[in-house]
């Protein structure tokens, strides 16, 4: 059996503790406390007991991290902001999970005092309609545009070449649209971060991602209602979430 | 679903919110790994992923109303028919 990590957390009252909670494989979350012996816990882990690795349940695994974020997003509305765990991190048992947490107990400490009171304000920007635009690629030089065009090969690279084009036209786009989502909300904002428009989901989106006080999750959003993109843009806002993407270690 | 369906604002962030779980986090240990079919997901583009979890949510509400984007627009080139 192992144990299975979703999130951290600043340690609570235990009464406070969902209980019934289930994770991976319906299997109960519960509370692990961890912190230099003899000393007050410092750091408190949801986790399970998991009778195998989440990556060994591939036909599971887009199922199981959804599961994992309902866990993490619970801890979320507790009150308190979680550090979430990376997805599939698993321990031989709560001793090996309770001795690794304890080992980097400052840098965990630090940033969950980094993350208190903070969530994940995630904006996405896509096109509204998901059509490939067509942008014309640059002309070839004279030398190269003379080889036959029906030539497979000569073909395929050139498919190659606007997709390329397409791809930086796109992204220079998607992120003219973010600067302005951006700016919008910059006031509001501890940390900002951005996923690149080229590994975002769909294709031609990109997504802005801002660590707010969750007191100012309301003027978060008069803020995005107030900015005016283009026709062809549409922003969506996910849910106050866990801060995925600020919970580096700076070890 | 059809290349040119615009996707509505769940799938955007149903794509989005499993790019980040899966993709961010704290690492304790140092040696987490997930990986599909033995390739390690930090190398893959999780875009492969979502076909997944669109075959997931079709059976989940029982005619597949709802799904998410798929590889139809990817930037995967592809060869021209007579070139194969």
């Amino acid at each position: 059996m192992l144990t299975y990590l979703y999130c951290l957390l600043t340690p609570a009252d235990p009464a406070c503790f969902p209980y019934g909670l289930r994770g991976l494989g319906e299997a109960p979350v519960r509370p692990l406390t961890a912190g230099a012996a003899g000393l007050r816990a410092t750091i408190e882990a949801w986790v399970s007991t998991i009778a195998e690795p989440a990556e060994s349940r591939e036909a599971d695994l887009p199922r199981d991290a959804l599961v994992h974020h309902a866990v993490v997003q619970r801890a979320l509305e507790t009150g308190r902001t979680p550090l979430p765990a990376r997805f599939g991190q698993h321990f031989a048992d709560d001793a090996s999970c309770r001795a690794d947490i304890t080992r980097r107990e400052m840098v965990l400490a630090e940033a969950l005092a980094r993350v208190a009171g903070m969530v994940e304000m995630r904006v996405i920007v896509a096109p509204r309609h998901a059509a490939r635009e067509r942008v014309p690629a640059p002309a070839l030089p004279a030398s190269h545009a003379a080889l036959p065009l029906a030539h497979p090969g000569r073909r395929y690279l050139e498919m190659l070449r606007t997709r390329a084009h397409e791809a930086a036209a796109v992204r220079a786009r998607v992120a003219e649209q973010l600067n302005l989502v951006d700016a919008a909300v910059r006031h509001l904002a501890r940390e900002m971060r951005r996923r690149d428009p080229g590994s975002a989901i769909p294709l031609h989106s990109g997504t802005t991602m801002h660590l707010v006080a969750r007191e100012s999750a309301t003027a978060y959003r008069a803020a995005l209602a107030r900015i005016t993109l283009s026709a062809e843009w549409r922003l969506v806002l996910a849910d106050p979430a866990p801060p995925y993407n600020f919970s580096d270690l700076h070890s | 679903m059809a290349p040119d369906e615009e996707l509505s604002d769940e799938q955007l962030v149903l794509g989005d919110l499993l790019n980040h779980v899966l993709d961010k986090g704290v690492v304790i240990s140092g040696t987490v790994t997930v990986s599909i079919a033995g390739i390690d997901l930090l190398l893959v583009d999780l875009r492969l992923l979502l076909s997944s979890v669109q075959t997931m949510m079709a059976r989940s509400t029982r005619g597949g109303a709802r799904s998410v984007h798929t590889l139809d627009n990817a930037d995967v080139p592809l060869l021209p028919p007579d070139s194969r």
